[in-house]
C-alpha cells in the first residue's frame, strides 16, 4: 500500500511541472475550480476474526465542490474510508476531507473540506434546477496530466436500477459519452450547473450510468440540516403480474395494470397496510402497468418505486390503489427510511462494523450478507446449505421484530473448548438455556452470569457446555493468545449500522 | 509388549515365505493357476435421462473384470454390471462369450454376483479361495484384470499403503472399509481380485482421478459381509444405526451430562428417524459400550487388535441382528439392545440403478422427484434455485421435512408452451401444493390435478416461493395431447415404484 501511495503522490508531483492544458474555448465550459480528485484510504473489518481489520487499500475518484467547504462524491468512495485525501486539479497537496453523511441507498456522501472555504480558486458549481434528458450533458475529469477534460454525453434512457456497489436501487440516466470516463463522482453538467454524478462508467458500451441532480438536491439538503432523514420506502417485495390466467385467478383480469405485492417486511408501513397477493393498480396517483412502470412527466417510463423514494420522504402517508380478494380499495401507507437493521439478514454491503461475541474461544455473531458472501466467490455452493437457503428466502423477511441469524462462526482451539472445535457456522438457538433471536438478547442471556456456560445448538441434541469455573482464565488468556484487543463489540443503542454515518 | 509379540510373528513369516519361495516364482508360478478363475466381463449399459425422464441415453459398451468363487459362483462390483442391457463374459485363452445373469447385486457397498447358466463355462477353472484376515500395510499384493491399454490378463504389483474408511463412490452415500495399494487400478480392473499370499483379500474397485499409485479395493470383511447376506436367497444390505454423536473429551459437557469421571464415551446428538436407533436412543444418551467393547471418548473401540471407529463392530454385523449398548441416561447406566432392522431411507440420496426414474407431465410441467442423479444430472446450481433444492437434499431428516413429505416433487422442466408461458420462474423448485392440496409424494399431483380450484385453475405452490404458479385448467387439458405430442413424450407419466 505504502509503494501504491509513494507511486500516485509522485505522479502527483510530475503533473504539476507539465504544462496547463488549453481550455476548450467554450463559453458553456465552466470554471475547473469546482472539480476535485478524491483518495480515499479504505480498511474494513475481517467478517471472520471481526475485533480486526483487513488490509488497507485506496481507492481513487472524484468529487465536485457544492457548498462552502462542501464537497460531493460517491457513498462508494468513503466507505470504511480511513482517510480522505482531496487534489485540486494541477496540484500537488492533498487537502483532507471528513464525511458529513454517507447513504448507501443513493451512494452519495458530503463532506466537509474546511480548507477550501473563502479560497477564490475553489467555486462550488451551482446545482441544475432539473436534469434534462434532451438536452447535452458535459463531464468533466482529470486528464492524464491531471488538468480538467471535459467530454459530452447525451442521454440513452432513464431507469430505476440498481446502484453500483449497493443493493439499492434508484432512478439513473445512462449517457452515452464521447470519451472514456475515469471515475465514479465526476460532475455532470448542463449549462455549466449541476446535472448529476457519475455513479459506473461501462468502457465497452462508452456508457455513463449518471445519478439525476434532484436526487442530489435532496440529498444536500436533507445531510446539512441535521438529523438526517434520508429516503423513503414502504418495505415490501413485488413481481410483476402478466400471465394472463394468474390475473384471472387474482379476478384483476378486467383491470388493465397492475403488479402483484409478494411480502412485507414485518413492522413497516407496507407491513400495516399491504397484504400478499394485494394487486397495486396505482401508487400515490400514478398508475401502473403490469410491468410496474408508470409515466413520469419528465424521464418517461419508470418503474413505480421511483414515486416513493425520488417524490416522497420518510414520514409521508401516499393513497394505493389496490384490488384485495378481487375487490378494489384504496388504502393508506406510510413512509419510512428503512434501515438494514429490521431486516433478517442484512447484507451491510457498506461494511458497517458487525457485533460479535467471544466467549470460550466461541466466536459468536450474526449472519449478514457481507458475512456469506466473505466466504468466496463460490459462497453459495459452500456455506451450510440451510445458511444459504434462509438468505436466499427470507433475507428480507424476519419471523418477529429484530430476528437475526445468531450462529457460532468459528471455534478458537482452547483446552474449555475440547470436543467443539469442528463447530463453524451453525446456528444458535439458546444462550445459557434462554431463546435468543440476535446478538443483544446473547448480550441479555450473559448477564446474569457473567458469562456464557450453555450454547444450544440448532439440530445438534447436546448443548455445548463450557467450565464456568475456568471461563475467565481461559478468556484472559484466549484473548492473549489469539491476539484478541476486545472479546465484544456490542454497538452503541443509538447508533444504527446504516444510520447517518455508513 | 503384545505389539511387539505379534511383529515379530510377522517378520519371522516373512523369512520362511522368502526362504522357500522365491518372489518371482510366486508371482509367475501360482499365479498361473489364479489365472484360470480370472474373467472378462463385456457390458452393455444404459441409463435413463433424469432431466427427460421418458428418455434413455445412449447404450454405452465397456468391460470389467470378475472372479470366480466357489460354488460357480463370479463377483465382481455392482458398477460394472448395474443397468446391464446385455452381459457376456470371456475367460483367459477361451474364445467363446457366456452369457451371464445378476445374481445378487448391492449398491451400498459395490458389489455383485453373477451366475453364468452353460454349466460348460466353469470346466478348467479353479474357484479363487478367499483369505482368512486382510494383509497388513505394506504386504506386497497382486492385482490380476483385464483395465485398459490391451485386451488380455494384465497383473499388477503393489503393496497395502492404508487401511481405512471411505465412502463408496458407486452409492454416494455409504462408507466402508477400503483396501489403498499403491498398485495402478485403471479402468476395467473393476471386478479383479486382489491377491495375497494365492488368496483374495479385495477386490479392486476405484482410484483417484488426480492421483498416481493410489488403487482403492473392497477388502475381505465387505466381501465376506456380502456373500453372508445373500446366503438366505435375498440382499438385504448393510444395517444403519442412525446416530450422529460428540465426543465427550470435553471435561464440563461430561459432568453436565452426569456421566462419572471414570467413565468414558460419547453422546448421541441425533437420531435419525429412519435409524435403527430410533426411538431406543434418545438425545443426550451417553454411549459409554458397544458389545462390550468399551467406547472412548472420540468414538473408538479396541477391536482386533487394532482401535477402530464404534460404528466399525455394527458394520461386521447383518440386517436383523442386534447390538448391545451400554448407555448413560439419567444418571445411571443402562443396558440398551438394539435390532438392526432400519426401514428403507427414502431420504438417505443414494445413486440410482435398473431403476426407471418416475415422473408426471401436467399442463407441460414434468414433475419429478429430486435424487441424487437429478442433481448431479442438472449440475446447475448456479440457478436461482439450486440452493433450494441443495437444501432439502441435505437436511431433509434434521429440519423434519421427513414428516411432512414422502419424496420430495420438483418441477424439473418445463416443456414450453403457451399454457405455461410464466412457469420458468419456478423451475427446479420443490412443489408443496397443487390445487390447494399437500403433495407429500408424485402420485399425489396426479390426483390433485383433477379437481381445479377457484373455477377453473391450477394452482402451484412451491417451497421457499412466496409466488404462485397458475394455469388454466382447461387450456391445460386442451393442450395436453398436443405438448405430448410436439415434444415427443411417449407417456405421460410413469409412476411404478422401483423395480
Amino acid at each position: 500500500m505504502r509503494v501504491r501511495r509513494l507511486l500516485l503522490l509522485a505522479a502527483v508531483c510530475a503533473a504539476a511541472w507539465r504544462p496547463t492544458v488549453a481550455e476548450p474555448a467554450d463559453t458553456g465550459t465552466p470554471r475547473d475550480g469546482m472539480l476535485l480528485q478524491v483518495v480515499t484510504t479504505r480498511q474494513g473489518y475481517d467478517p471472520f476474526m471481526p475485533w480486526q481489520k483487513r488490509r488497507p487499500a485506496t481507492r481513487s475518484g472524484y468529487a465536485v465542490i457544492v457548498g462552502p467547504g462542501l464537497v460531493l462524491t460517491t457513498e462508494h468512495m468513503v466507505r470504511n474510508a480511513t482517510l480522505v485525501e482531496l487534489f485540486a486539479p494541477r496540484a500537488a497537496e492533498s487537502i483532507p476531507g471528513t464525511v458529513i453523511t454517507a447513504d448507501s441507498q443513493v451512494n452519495l456522501a458530503l463532506l466537509a473540506v474546511p480548507a477550501l472555504a473563502g479560497r477564490d480558486a475553489f467555486r462550488a458549481v451551482p446545482l441544475a434546477d432539473a436534469t434534462r434528458p434532451d438536452a447535452p450533458f458535459r463531464i468533466m475529469q482529470l486528464d492524464k496530466t491531471r488538468g480538467v477534460q471535459t467530454g459530452t454525453a447525451e442521454e440513452l434512457r432513464a431507469e430505476v436500477a440498481s446502484l453500483p456497489s449497493t443493493p439499492h436501487a434508484s432512478l439513473m440516466l445512462t449517457l452515452l459519452a464521447d470519451h472514456a470516463v475515469g471515475g465514479e463522482g465526476a460532475p455532470v453538467l448542463q449549462d455549466g450547473k449541476l446535472a448529476g454524478l457519475v455513479m459506473r462508467y461501462e468502457s465497452g458500451e462508452r456508457t455513463v450510468d449518471m445519478l439525476p441532480c434532484g436526487v442530489i438536491r435532496r440529498f444536500i439538503d436533507d445531510a446539512q440540516t441535521p438529523p438526517y432523514t434520508g429516503f423513503a420506502a414502504a418495505g415490501f417485495i413485488w413481481r410483476r403480474l402478466v400471465d394472463p390466467w394468474k390475473r384471472a385467478w387474482l379476478g384483476v383480469d378486467g383491470y388493465e395494470g397492475g403488479v402483484l405485492v409478494l411480502a412485507c417486511v414485518p413492522d413497516t408501513g407496507a407491513d400495516a397496510a399491504l397484504q400478499t397477493n394485494d394487486i397495486i393498480l396505482k401508487w400515490d396517483g400514478a398508475a401502473v402497468d403490469r410491468l410496474g412502470f408508470y409515466d413520469d412527466p419528465v424521464f418517461g417510463r419508470l418503474l413505480f418505486p421511483h414515486l416513493i423514494k425520488g417524490h416522497r420522504r420518510p414520514g409521508e402517508t401516499v393513497t394505493v390503489d389496490v384490488v384485495r380478494d378481487g375487490q378494489p380499495r384504496q388504502i393508506t401507507v406510510t413512509l419510512e427510511r428503512i434501515r438494514e437493521s429490521i431486516m433478517f439478514i442484512p447484507s451491510n454491503t457498506t461494511g458497517a462494523r458487525e457485533e460479535y461475541l467471544v466467549e470460550g474461544g466461541l466466536i459468536i455473531r450474526e449472519v449478514t450478507g457481507r458475512y456469506l458472501r466473505a466466504h468466496g466467490n463460490n459462497w453459495e455452493d459452500t456455506v451450510d446449505t440451510a445458511l444459504v437457503y434462509l438468505y436466499k428466502t427470507r433475507q428480507y423477511l424476519p419471523e418477529r421484530p429484530g430476528e437475526r441469524v445468531l450462529v457460532l462462526s468459528r471455534v478458537l482451539p482452547h483446552p474449555i473448548n475440547v470436543g467443539y472445535q469442528g463447530y463453524q457456522n451453525r446456528i444458535i438457538t439458546h444462550v445459557n438455556g434462554v431463546a435468543v433471536d440476535n446478538l443483544g438478547d446473547v448480550f441479555d442471556a450473559r448477564r446474569p452470569e457473567g458469562h456464557i456456560s450453555r450454547l444450544t445448538l440448532r439440530n445438534e441434541g447436546v448443548d455445548l457446555v463450557l467450565d464456568a469455573d475456568g471461563i475467565a482464565e481461559a478468556n484472559s488468556e484466549l484473548q492473549r493468545l489469539y491476539n484478541i484487543p476486545a472479546l465484544q463489540w456490542e454497538r452503541p443503542a443509538n447508533n444504527a449500522p446504516d444510520g447517518t454515518v455508513e | 509388549m503384545h505389539e511387539a509379540k505379534r511383529k515379530s510373528v510377522i517378520v519371522l513369516l516373512v523369512c520362511v515365505f522368502v526362504a522357500t519361495h522365491p518372489p518371482w516364482a510366486g508371482a509367475f508360478g501360482r499365479a498361473q493357476n489364479l489365472r484360470a478363475g480370472i474373467v472378462k466381463i463385456y457390458v452393455t449399459r444404459q441409463r435413463p435421462d433424469y432431466t427427460m425422464p421418458w428418455l434413455s441415453r445412449p447404450p454405452a459398451s465397456g468391460t470389467g473384470s470378475a472372479f470366480i468363487i466357489s460354488r460357480r459362483r463370479l463377483l465382481t462390483n455392482a458398477h460394472v454390471v448395474s443397468d446391464a442391457r446385455f452381459l457376456e463374459v470371456q475367460k483367459q485363452g477361451d474364445p467363446r462369450r457366456y452369457k451371464a445373469e445378476v445374481k445378487f447385486i448391492a449398491h451400498d457397498c459395490d458389489l455383485a454376483m453373477l451366475h453364468v447358466p452353460d454349466p460348460a463355462f466353469f470346466n478348467d477353472t479353479e474357484p479363487l479361495p478367499l483369505a482368512k484376515a486382510l494383509p497388513d500395510l505394506t504386504d506386497e499384493v497382486t492385482v490380476l484384470g483385464y483395465p485398459m491399454g490391451g485386451v488380455r490378463l494384465s497383473i499388477t504389483r503393489g503393496v497395502v499403503s492404508r487401511i481405512d474408511y471411505s465412502t463408496y463412490t458407486h452409492s454416494g452415500v455409504d462408507r466402508h472399509l477400503v483396501l489403498q495399494v499403491d498398485a495402478a487400478i485403471n479402468p476395467g480392473n473393476s471386478g479383479g481380485p486382489v491377491v495375497f499370499d494365492d488368496r483374495v483379500v479385495g477386490l479392486a474397485f476405484q482410484g483417484l482421478s488426480w492421483a498416481e499409485n493410489i488403487g482403492y479395493a473392497i477388502p475381505l470383511p465387505v466381501i465376506q459381509h456380502f456373500l453372508a447376506d445373500v446366503n438366505d436367497g435375498v440382499y438385504h444390505g448393510y444395517p444403519e444405526l442412525g446416530v450422529a454423536h460428540l465426543s465427550l473429551r470435553n471435561p464440563a459437557l461430561r459432568a453436565d451430562l452426569g456421566v462419572p469421571p471414570d467413565r468414558r464415551g460419547i453422546a448421541v446428538t441425533y437420531v435419525d428417524p429412519y435409524g435403527s436407533a430410533h426411538d431406543r436412543l434418545q438425545l443426550g444418551d451417553v454411549i459409554m459400550a458397544v458389545d462390550g467393547h468399551d467406547v472412548a471418548d472420540d468414538g473408538t473401540v479396541e477391536f482386533e487388535d487394532n482401535r477402530v471407529l464404534f460404528a466399525e463392530l455394527i458394520e461386521r454385523k447383518q440386517w436383523g441382528a442386534t447390538v448391545m449398548l451400554e448407555v448413560w441416561r439419567d444418571e445411571q447406566p443402562r443396558r440398551i439392545t438394539i435390532p438392526l432392522t432400519n426401514p428403507p431411507d427414502p431420504f438417505v440420496f443414494r445413486r440410482e440403478y435398473n431403476t426407471g426414474v418416475r415422473y408426471l407431465v401436467r399442463g407441460g410441467l414434468v414433475f419429478s422427484p429430486l435424487s441424487r442423479e437429478y442433481l448431479l444430472a442438472q449440475r446447475r446450481r448456479q440457478g436461482p434455485h439450486g440452493a433450494h433444492l441443495a437444501y432439502f437434499f441435505e437436511y431433509a431428516k434434521m429440519d423434519d421435512f421427513y414428516k411432512r413429505f414422502d419424496e420430495f416433487v420438483v418441477l424439473i422442466r418445463r416443456l414450453p408452451h403457451a399454457i405455461n408461458a410464466y412457469a420458468e420462474p419456478f423451475v427446479n423448485s420443490i412443489v408443496t401444493h397443487v390445487n390447494d392440496r399437500e403433495i407429500r409424494r408424485l402420485e399425489d399431483i396426479r390426483a390433485a390435478w383433477e379437481t381445479p380450484v377457484d373455477g377453473g385453475f391450477h394452482t402451484i405452490r412451491f417451497a421457499g416461493h412466496d409466488d404462485t404458479l397458475v394455469l388454466s385448467a382447461e387450456a391445460a387439458k386442451a393442450a395436453h395431447a398436443e405438448l405430448l405430442r410436439g415434444y415427443s413424450v411417449s407417456d405421460d407419466a410413469y409412476l411404478e415404484d422401483t423395480p
